[in-house]
């Protein structure tokens, strides 16, 4: 039997409820605290009315308004803090985040932990007590990166990664954050291909329907001639990878295989989120949670190792 | 009308939006004649860079030859009494960028969004404003967003500190009474800020709608020397002056000198002069951005498909600008499509 690891989600929008509703799914994480500034925010009224509908739903749950208060006070409920709140907020509580020494998965625009790319580095954030998701971008444009400058190498002279994602989906703290988004993309892209000279853009479509998150990669290398060896190498690895990847974010695939034109290799993803209470098109919010949830999985389950 | 006295504004966007012509290649000879003939025929602003701003340079629409800086820093020398602008898209660009552009002595600043998308341009305007430089919003690909909405995204820009709003026609797909409507129903409102127009030729219109947005009560209008700029060009700067001028719509131009800048822009800055080309057409009533042309000629001609069909089908799929990267999207569905049994 899996003894769940408990968690707490500070912060109750789009981004903390939804991982709520990914906990209750999990095997291996049970949240047992939801807190945020106010009982009128639409997440808690929410969630006050599904258990309120079905006991069962979400049980021991505490639904708190107190904010970083709760996570003080509930302190010995939990393992893992989820903070899905600002990046104001985030550095403003750091010292308290500190102080309760518990495993922190940050989902804010700020840049504090070890960024985190599950599909890429899990056992290395074991070492770190708070984890940085980066971006939605981040999420599924630096694993392409990463098989490109595995097979590349030093090739590569320049990356650019662009998303576009539904308006719908683009809160006002991603419309206030657009240069800490490409900030933290191009840091993540950097740090985990070895690639200098990174770039990344993110459009926001208003199209109705709602348009699927999509992002597409490129790479300029030096020398015109990509040998055919290379190119089945690279096909391979991002194949791998992004197959791994479907692990934990199912709806995510490669739309266009790579293509070279002259020196720039090119790949296209898109992502469709798996709706637990966000809409499937927003696949930018659901792959940094699916993300979140991915690496606490990874924590609860080395931490049973060792308790075992 | 215009209002008595106050001359129309005129922003020179050829060494921005013409940039998408030659696929972001401009060179430093080319800048630098081109800013002094600006600068003699007493244009307001001139706006220099990539043909989507600052921090744009990039696989998706096009490397430029040229980095920003190096771009400002030339166009600055020669630049006295006209004033230097940027465009920025906030998505490409950055306050990183914008910083750049403050140093090199940039005097005017057009923070730009998708027409619906105002709130991404609040924390840029605000770094311009508070570093006392003049701020524009611009709504891009206006043609989509009902005047309402537009009014609501104006307003927005305002509240930032916009000290103007601009309305893109960057699909080139306006007809006179889109522009009247929506420029008198947003001057109505905000009754304080000037309002700007910028046209693209697709349909031929250009010209005419920049009258009609005068009409509307726009002051600031946006022009290109023999209409350089992306796909079937913008309004044609010096006939747009000649025009004003037998309607006693006043600007601080010299007719002659701006006839010359027409010349200069003819012999020193374009492999071939802006027309209407069928497929601009197509893109005007497909309401599908004019910077989007030259890269759906490539890939269509290297797919073989007619890129008439791709322009219709990007229209559908209501493409942004900046969303280079659905062309090739479009064109392996288009193919995947046609290779299905019925």
């Amino acid at each position: 039997m899996i003894k769940k690891i408990n968690v707490a989600i500070l912060g109750t929008g789009n981004i903390g409820t939804d991982l709520l509703f990914k906990t209750a799914k999990s095997p291996y994480l049970n949240c047992t605290l939801f807190s945020g500034r106010s009982n009128l925010s639409p997440g808690i009224k929410m969630i006050k009315k599904t258990i309120s509908k079905n006991k069962n739903k979400f049980k021991n749950l505490i639904v708190s308004s107190k904010s970083v208060q709760s996570l003080i006070k509930e302190s010995n409920k939990f393992d893992i803090i989820f903070d899905c709140t600002s990046a104001i907020f985030h550095k403003k509580n750091e010292k308290i985040f500190k102080n309760l020494n518990k495993k922190i998965i940050n989902l804010t625009p700020t840049q504090n932990g070890y960024m985190c790319i599950p599909v890429l580095n899990l056992d290395e954030c074991n070492k770190s007590l708070e984890l940085n998701m980066v971006s939605c971008g981040a999420q599924s444009s630096v694993p392409v990166a990463y098989s490109l400058a595995k097979v590349f190498k030093k090739k590569i002279k320049y990356i650019e990664t662009v998303s576009t994602i539904s308006s719908k989906s683009a809160g006002p703290a991603t419309r206030l954050n657009l240069d800490e988004y490409i900030y933290n993309t191009q840091r993540a892209i950097t740090y985990f291909s070895g690639i200098k000279n990174a770039k990344a853009i993110l459009n926001l479509n208003p199209a109705v329907p709602y348009i699927n998150m999509q992002t597409t990669t490129y790479a300029q290398i030096k020398k015109k001639n990509i040998n055919k060896s290379e190119l089945k190498k690279f096909k391979d690895v991002l194949k791998s990878t992004i197959l791994k990847m479907t692990k934990y974010i199912k709806g995510h695939k490669m739309i266009i295989e790579p293509i070279i034109t002259d020196n720039i290799i090119s790949v296209k993803t898109s992502t469709i989120g798996r709706g637990d209470y966000l809409p499937k098109y927003a696949g930018n919010l659901d792959i940094i949670n699916c993300a979140a949830i991915a690496a606490g999985e990874y924590y609860a389950k080395e931490k049973q190792k060792h308790n075992n | 009308m215009q209002k008595k006295n106050k001359n129309i504004i005129i922003s020179d966007a050829t060494l921005r939006d013409g940039n998408h012509a030659i696929r972001h290649q401009i060179n430093k000879k080319q800048l630098e004649i081109y800013c002094k003939a600006a600068e003699k025929a007493g244009i307001d602003i001139v706006e220099v860079g990539h043909g989507n701003g600052v921090g744009a340079s990039s696989i998706q629409v096009g490397l430029s030859n040229l980095s920003d800086l190096k771009m400002l820093e030339t166009s600055r020398k020669f630049l006295k009494k006209t004033k230097l602008g940027v465009h920025i898209i906030p998505g490409f660009a950055t306050i990183q960028d914008i910083k750049i552009a403050i140093n090199v002595g940039v005097d005017v600043f057009r923070v730009a969004s998708h027409c619906t998308e105002a709130d991404i341009t609040q924390k840029h305007i605000d770094y311009i404003r508070g570093n006392n430089r003049k701020a524009f919003g611009v709504l891009m690909m206006s043609h989509m967003a009902s005047k309402e909405t537009l009014l609501k995204e104006a307003k927005k820009m305002e509240e930032y500190g916009a000290q103007g709003v601009i309305l893109m026609d960057s699909a080139g797909a306006y007809v006179p009474e889109n522009v009247s409507e929506r420029i008198s129903f947003i001057k109505r409102k905000l009754k304080n800020l000037p309002i700007g127009f910028h046209a693209h030729n697709n349909l031929g219109l250009a010209i005419a709608n920049s009258i009609e947005a005068v009409k509307a009560g726009a002051s600031m209008i946006d022009g290109c020397a023999r209409g350089f700029g992306a796909g079937a060009g913008n309004a044609q700067l010096e006939v747009l002056i000649a025009v004003f001028m037998k309607l006693g719509i006043k600007t601080n131009i010299d007719l002659y000198k701006v006839l010359d800048c027409g010349d200069i822009a003819e012999k020193y800055l374009m492999d071939v002069i802006p027309s209407i080309s069928s497929t601009s057409v197509v893109s005007g009533l497909s309401g599908v951005f004019s910077g989007f042309i030259k890269h759906v000629a490539k890939q269509s001609k290297k797919h073989k498909v007619n890129p008439r069909d791709v322009f219709f089908e990007l229209g559908k799929r209501k493409a942004v600008a900046g969303q280079e990267d659905l062309i090739l999207d479009v064109i392996k569905n288009m193919k995947k499509n046609k290779n299905k049994p019925i």
